[in-house]
């Protein structure tokens, strides 16, 4: 389940980006206090281990709310998109960010005909040009936090 | 409030991968990270190129498994250089478990490390370890459909090997249809064809020696 440890590592990644509450004046983020940030292992596998970053958050009424996270994935990163909805599901449940939405955008393979030179965008890196030559596909494995939509109070 | 960010996922990942890199780097060691599914035969590789690059190449293993220590027993007949990382359920390496790794070899007694990636084709493809190059390993017996089921381990490969061709004579497998394949989707990548049963292994120890700069003979 590759797409459970990309999960976590995403949720850790939003925790050390989340804005303090009540903006600059606020004192610490929410999960920015130990946790993720110092923790060794980049990624974990443990499907029941305790997400001690997330989770060790508090809850109150002027709590910075995570609405959405958006991810972008080149088309070498093999990321299958239901499993990492999935993945990002089993992530936040029971965490405060549990009604954070995943937004992915899994990026086609660019497509250039070796015999004509035409340029296209498929999911298919062996798809045929319609001269009916292959063609050489590009496309990077870069998986990348573009950017969160948060309700911080009073704003 | 859209909070901008653009940043990797991996970013730790990818941190700890630039500090292996450059321990590595620091010692002149070449290092690849050997890719492919259970039973290609990696391990079997590796301990046909320490058999025969014994006194020619230093070469050193980490070897990636969910369990069991029976691969580095294999390895551990030709090298003292080799620690197995056991991930329990995890389906790849990652650069924090080489790390760890890495801190129980001597690097001063190596020119090249190999790391055997857990047996998978898809996870190990997006994590960097700080190795020098990945090499995607194939076998006869999965059939010629592998590349083209998993484009980007072939896409992100500098090298490519095709295992057991010993076995090309007994099992339908197009050839042709492998090799065109694996050329539209890398052609960059020099694709390799071996039998690790046999003893074929020159394209290999050939090209591992142009890698550190070495003129390495069978
Ligand atoms: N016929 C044949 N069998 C091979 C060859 N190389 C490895 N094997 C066998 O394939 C099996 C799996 O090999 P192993 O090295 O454990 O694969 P790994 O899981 O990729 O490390 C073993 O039974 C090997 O003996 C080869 O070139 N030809
Ligand atoms: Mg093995
Ligand atoms: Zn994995
Ligand atoms: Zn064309």
């Amino acid at each position: 389940m590759h797409e459970l440890s990309l999960a976590q590592a995403l949720l850790d990644q939003v925790v050390r980006h989340m804005p303090p509450p009540g903006g600059i004046s606020g004192v610490s983020a929410p999960g920015s206090a130990g946790g993720s940030g110092s923790r060794p292992a980049p990624q974990s596998h443990g499907v029941n281990e305790p997400r001690a970053s997330a989770n060790g958050a508090s809850l109150s009424n002027d709590q910075v709310i995570l609405r959405k996270v958006v991810v972008r994935a080149g088309p070498a990163q093999a990321i299958e998109p239901q499993a990492m909805q999935m993945a990002w599901q089993a992530s936040i449940a029971g965490t405060p960010y549990a009604q954070a939405q995943l937004e992915l955008r899994v990026e086609p393979w660019r497509l250039i005909c070796t015999s004509c030179g035409k340029e296209w965008t498929s999911e298919d890196p062996l798809e045929l040009c319609t001269c009916g030559q292959p063609a050489t596909p590009k496309g990077d494995a870069e998986l990348t936090l573009l950017s969160m939509e948060v309700d911080v109070p009073g704003e | 409030m859209k909070v901008q960010v653009v940043e990797s996922v991996l970013k730790l990942n990818d941190e700890i991968a630039a500090l292996n890199r450059e321990s590595l780097r620091k010692q002149g060691i070449f290092c690849l990270d050997l890719i492919g599914g259970p039973g290609c035969g990696k391990t079997a590789l590796l301990e046909a190129t320490l058999r025969a690059l014994k006194g020619k190449l230093r070469l050193g293993v980490l070897v990636g498994d969910l369990a069991t220590t029976r691969d580095a027993e294999r390895l551990a007949r030709w090298t003292d250089q080799v620690v197995q990382i056991n991930t329990g359920k995890g389906c790849h390496l990652d650069a924090n478990q080489v790390r760890q790794a890495m801190a129980r070899l001597d690097l001063a007694k190596l020119d090249v490390l190999v790391i055997e990636n857990v047996g998978n084709l898809i996870c190990p493809v997006g994590f960097d370890l700080g190795q020098d190059v990945k090499v995607g390993m194939f076998s006869v017996a999965e059939g010629d459909d592998k590349p083209a089921k998993h484009p980007p381990l072939v896409h992100e490969a500098s090298l490519l090997l095709l295992n057991k061709i010993d076995l090309l004579p007994y099992v339908p497998f197009d050839l042709q249809k492998f090799r065109a394949d694996v050329r539209t989707l890398n052609s960059q990548a020099e694709l390799l064809e071996i039998s690790v049963q046999k003893e074929q292994l020159e394209p290999w120890v050939t090209w591992l020696g142009n890698q550190v700069k070495r003129e390495v003979n069978l």
